[in-house]
């Protein structure tokens, strides 16, 4: 599956930038946020702010880069689209 | 009675009665790590946290306990004078595992002192049943997502609004149900707002009305007040 990336800010009271995360059909999956250096957790990663329908849920990793971000979405949801 | 002045009180009697599990037969160490249990056991040992007991004072790490059940988030963090476990005193299977976060001294008294010293004595008796209760009311802020920062004072371990907080943030993510990276946003934010300090491990709180105010805290529900212990 097919994702294009659509820069937005996000007010997380922070200096960061985001990015939301659109399917083949253009609806809104996930928005990730490239977090501030100062973050103390993961500093410079992509975290997963919000995701929607098939990866709404408790898990918010963070990734390094976008490639891998956008991985580990396709494989929610294909794999919940299996299930 | 409450916190460490419990466990003393405890111990103490156990010593004095000579009772089986007696303070010389208490199993007193530094430990660290998971302690019990499987959900399967059935509970056969109490455990009470303290620093203050025996005969050997533990320097630097302060003791903590970490409260956890098996398969979900952390539901309590212990200080010194805790007994984590109290509420399995009268229950046959143990639904909570128990572990530190932190080098602890601990001691074990097995249930049958304890049900030996509440038949010979019902206002110890009364007074571990409303330890359970303000443990009921605490679990019942928890699960609104209230901390427990007045019962740190409460037992003698904050002075001057200063505290040792030997929990990672990971920790609080997992007793809050939150990820790693809101706790420090949140952090980060009661930092700059001057709600907090950190050090390392210490944490101060430099204008504790004002932390009240903004965690909508209200103490009651920690039952400190020595007018409303058990009579």
């Amino acid at each position: 599956m097919s994702f294009t990336f659509q820069p937005i800010r996000v007010a997380t009271g922070f200096d960061e930038e985001g990015t939301m995360v659109l399917d083949g059909e253009q609806r809104l999956v996930a928005v990730l946020v490239r977090l501030s250096d100062a973050n103390e957790v993961a500093p410079g990663q992509w975290y997963l702010e919000a995701g929607f329908g098939r990866i709404d849920g408790g898990s918010h990793p963070t990734f390094s880069n976008l490639d891998l971000a956008q991985d580990w979405i396709g494989e929610r949801v294909a794999h919940r689209s299996s299930n | 009675m409450g916190g460490w002045l419990l466990s003393l009180a405890l111990l103490f009697l156990c010593q004095q009665l000579q009772m089986p599990g007696s303070i010389e037969e208490l199993v007193l160490g530094l430990v660290q790590g998971e302690l019990s249990g499987h959900s399967s056991d059935r509970p056969g040992l109490l455990t009470i946290l303290s620093h203050l007991i025996g005969s050997r004072v533990t320097h630097g790490l302060q003791p903590w306990a970490f409260g956890h059940s098996k398969r979900c988030p952390s539901i309590s963090f212990g200080i010194p004078g805790d007994i984590p476990d109290l509420q399995s005193l009268h229950l046959k299977v143990l639904d909570i595992s128990i572990g530190t976060i932190t080098t602890c001294r601990l001691g074990f008294v097995t249930h049958e002192v304890l049900y030996d010293l509440c038949t010979r004595y019902p206002r110890i008796a009364a007074t571990f049943w409303r330890e359970t209760l303000i443990e009921g009311a605490i679990f019942r802020e928890w699960v609104a997502n209230v901390g427990r920062r007045e019962a740190l004072r409460a037992v003698g371990l904050a002075k001057d609004y200063s505290c040792d907080l030997p929990i990672t943030q990971g920790e609080f993510a997992d007793a809050l149900g939150i990820t790693p990276v809101h706790v420090n946003r949140v952090l980060q934010q009661m930092r700059a707002d001057g709600l907090i300090k950190l050090n390392g491990e210490r944490l101060n709180i430099p204008d504790w009305e004002k932390l009240k105010q903004v965690g909508e805290f209200d103490p009651t529900y920690l039952h400190l007040e020595s007018h409303q212990a058990a009579a």
